[in-house]
């Protein structure tokens, strides 16, 4: 069975985009009056890479985030990802939410439940539409390095259930460069159409640079192919990005 | 419709973001040349999740920085201060910033306003510590008897039969951390005893100074070598940390800040030192006792100098917990207070040399090195916090001198090693 040609001009149709865009603008505005602290990011980048796989169909995107941390240990956030292509120019690809809550544990470590709310416009084969994905998650930040289990019971299609696991570590180099490493596995539940474990793997080196930092990044998975449904990628990808705090 | 709305949305924030670019961290105006300086704590977020794209490195928060330090930036435009510098503290879950007041304002005052903006935890000026001793000035290289020719000059030779003790332990492995001035790695009775260096001072790095390099010697110089003295604990590994710096003008003086003072103390707890050595005083403060905490919570011994012209003996001496030691006896020195020697004692200079050093400084860094025998693996481990003062014998009751011999076999417990005790010894547990 042949998968039908992807339809390149595929619009993001969620009006939930606009809805949580303009919840952060309107955050945004008011965030330099208010005395919690709420930052702003921008980044651009050659390639959206979430996993493994691009969200971006190999093209540069930039994202604006915005991040509250409460005295309480609550914290949310967003980021509304925009791409840019050849033919269409500047053009939406998404945005994400997020809730949690970290606890900081007597020896220093942390942990850290929360849930997320991703959406991007897809540019798979099989399903119309946006590619959504709902998650919960829980995790253990110890130092430099960190564990998360992530649940979805709707990872990039209907009804797919699946685990991941997660394990992040950063190594401090002499200022201003660090190394950073990902490894994580992607089990299915069920509801989905495949069945196939994936792993994914990324590192890089970032670099600080007054309010700002670069980052390049070789980023891997296998099996190829992804649940997100998008074109496979290739056996590995390297992709600058760019971030500016504000 | 979507389309049109996300991109102009995207076209207002980059708008908003490059025009809030501007004015994130400017300076408000040019600090005098005698600016004081006051230190902000700003609470940290513990570190969290936060999900896009770049994922492998999420975690951080580089984003909650960024908006620490906008706060920080209008806390200095409010108050009329330059922000200098910042620093994370990840162990307290706090971001520590240097401002600089404008002449003729007070730094004590202007850390108490700003105390009270409920976007800070507390505020603090700036204070200047002193290490508690002094170098006699007298090199002597020139004696070449076999092993260690400064050893029998060693008061410790005697007093706390330090051969003996060295059958029993050379504290193999434990990490003290020596929070000083510069300590010259290259001297010959330190060469391979470093095993970490980091300066937190500004400016030019320099090869050696005096007090750290005194200090370092004392406790983990190398014995057996054929040169110079052995130290309390030759077979510790020692995590130089210059957080002092030795003034220019004669005789020397070897001064730290809260900030350097500070970050080297996050530095050796978050590098799991055992021991950490504070051979200075000065005032009480609020940071630098957090820091200590912590690093008692997780079974570090703190040792600190007791200088008799502080109130209470000074600050880390005073803190609770810290290991107090002086070099002579304290009239009403109270329980808490150790004496060590620290007259007269031959140690390691800078340059390669040996001098005779004097000072509470010195007897506190007999007592890191004791406490190193004590938990060479085998003895002690790391414990709750008051085991460090535990492993303590005071020589005599209502006295602060320490029966090393007696320390040592108390942690040790049974075994085929002894050493002679001192006939007037009476052990008591301190603390």
């Amino acid at each position: 069975m042949t998968a039908p040609a992807p339809d390149p001009r595929r619009r993001f149709q969620s009006p939930a985009a606009s809805r949580a865009a303009l919840l952060l603008l309107a955050t945004l505005s008011v965030a330099p009056a208010a005395p919690a602290q709420v930052a702003a990011s921008a980044t651009v980048t050659t390639n959206y890479l979430y996993r493994g796989a691009s969200l971006s169909n190999g093209e540069p995107s930039v994202d604006f985030a915005l991040a509250y941390d409460d005295k309480s240990g609550f914290y949310a956030g967003g980021a509304i990802i925009g791409e840019v292509t050849r033919r269409e120019g500047a053009e939406v690809l998404g945005h994400l939410e997020y809730l949690g809550y970290a606890y900081r544990l007597k020896d220093g470590s942390t942990l850290d439940l929360g849930a997320n709310n991703l959406n991007y416009r897809s540019y798979g084969y099989r399903y119309a539409g946006d590619a959504d994905a709902t998650e919960v998650y829980a995790g253990w930040v110890r130092g430099s390095l960190n564990y998360y289990l992530h649940y979805s019971p709707n990872y990039f299609q209907p009804g797919a259930r699946v685990l991941y696991g997660e394990v992040n570590g950063a190594i401090r180099l002499p200022s201003p460069f660090r190394l950073f490493g990902h490894v994580g596995v992607l089990t299915p539940l069920g509801g989905g159409y495949d069945s196939k474990e994936r792993y994914d793997l990324r590192a890089g080196v970032e670099v600080g640079f007054g309010r700002g930092q670069a980052q390049l990044a070789w980023t891997t998975a296998q099996p190829t192919q992804t649940y997100y449904d998008g074109p496979a990628q290739g056996r590995g990808v390297l992709a600058l990005g760019l971030t500016w705090f504000f | 419709m979507a389309r049109r709305i996300g991109q102009a949305l995207l076209l207002g924030l980059l708008l908003w973001l490059t025009a809030s670019a501007g004015r994130s961290l400017a300076a408000p105006q040019a600090a005098g040349e005698d600016a004081r300086e006051v230190l902000v704590l700003l609470r940290a977020a513990p570190p969290h999740f936060r999900p896009g794209g770049a994922y492998g490195d999420a975690y951080a928060d580089d984003q909650g920085r960024a908006a620490r330090r906008r706060i920080a930036a209008r806390l200095a435009r409010a108050h009329g201060l330059t922000l200098v510098t910042d620093w994370p503290m990840p162990l307290l879950g706090l971001d520590c910033y240097v401002m600089a007041a404008p002449q003729g304002h007070s730094a004590t005052e202007e850390a108490a306003l700003l105390s009270r903006d409920p976007g800070v935890q507390w505020s603090e000026p700036m204070h200047v510590y002193r290490g508690e001793g002094a170098i006699a000035g007298h090199p002597d290289s020139s004696a070449k008897p076999p092993n260690d020719p400064l050893f029998a000059a060693q008061p410790v030779a005697a007093q706390w039969r330090l051969a003996d003790l060295h059958q029993m332990s050379t504290g193999r492995n434990v990490v003290v951390a020596v929070v000083d001035s510069q300590v010259e790695r290259g001297h010959p009775d330190l060469i391979g005893q470093v095993e970490v260096a980091e300066s937190f001072v500004a400016g030019p790095a320099v090869a050696g100074e005096d007090h750290g390099t005194g200090v370092a010697g004392i406790i983990a110089a190398r014995a057996n070598n054929g040169v110079g003295i052995a130290g309390v604990a030759p077979g510790a590994r020692l995590m130089a940390l210059r957080a002092c710096w030795q003034t220019a003008r004669a005789p020397p003086a070897t001064l730290c800040d809260t900030l350097s003072l500070a970050k080297a103390l996050h530095f050796a707890i978050d590098h799991r030192a055992q021991v950490i050595n504070l051979s200075l005083g000065g005032p009480p403060d609020t940071l630098l006792g957090r820091l200590i905490d912590v690093a008692l919570a997780r079974g570090v011994a703190v040792v600190g100098a007791y200088d008799r012209d502080l109130p209470g003996g000074g600050f880390p001496a005073s803190h609770p917990g810290v290991v107090a030691v002086s070099d002579t006896p304290v009239e009403g020195g109270g329980p808490d207070l150790y004496m060590a020697p620290g007259r007269d004692v031959p140690t390691t200079q800078p340059g390669g040399r040996w001098s005779l050093v004097n000072g509470s400084s010195f007897a506190a860094a007999h007592v890191s090195g004791l406490i190193a025998l004590t938990r060479q693996s085998g003895g002690l481990e790391p414990g709750g916090r008051e085991r460090a003062g535990l492993v303590l014998v005071a020589a005599r009751a209502g006295g602060g001198g320490i029966d090393a011999c007696a320390t040592l076999l108390r942690v040790l417990g049974p075994c085929d090693c002894a050493c002679a005790r001192p006939a007037e010894a009476l052990p008591i547990a301190r603390r």
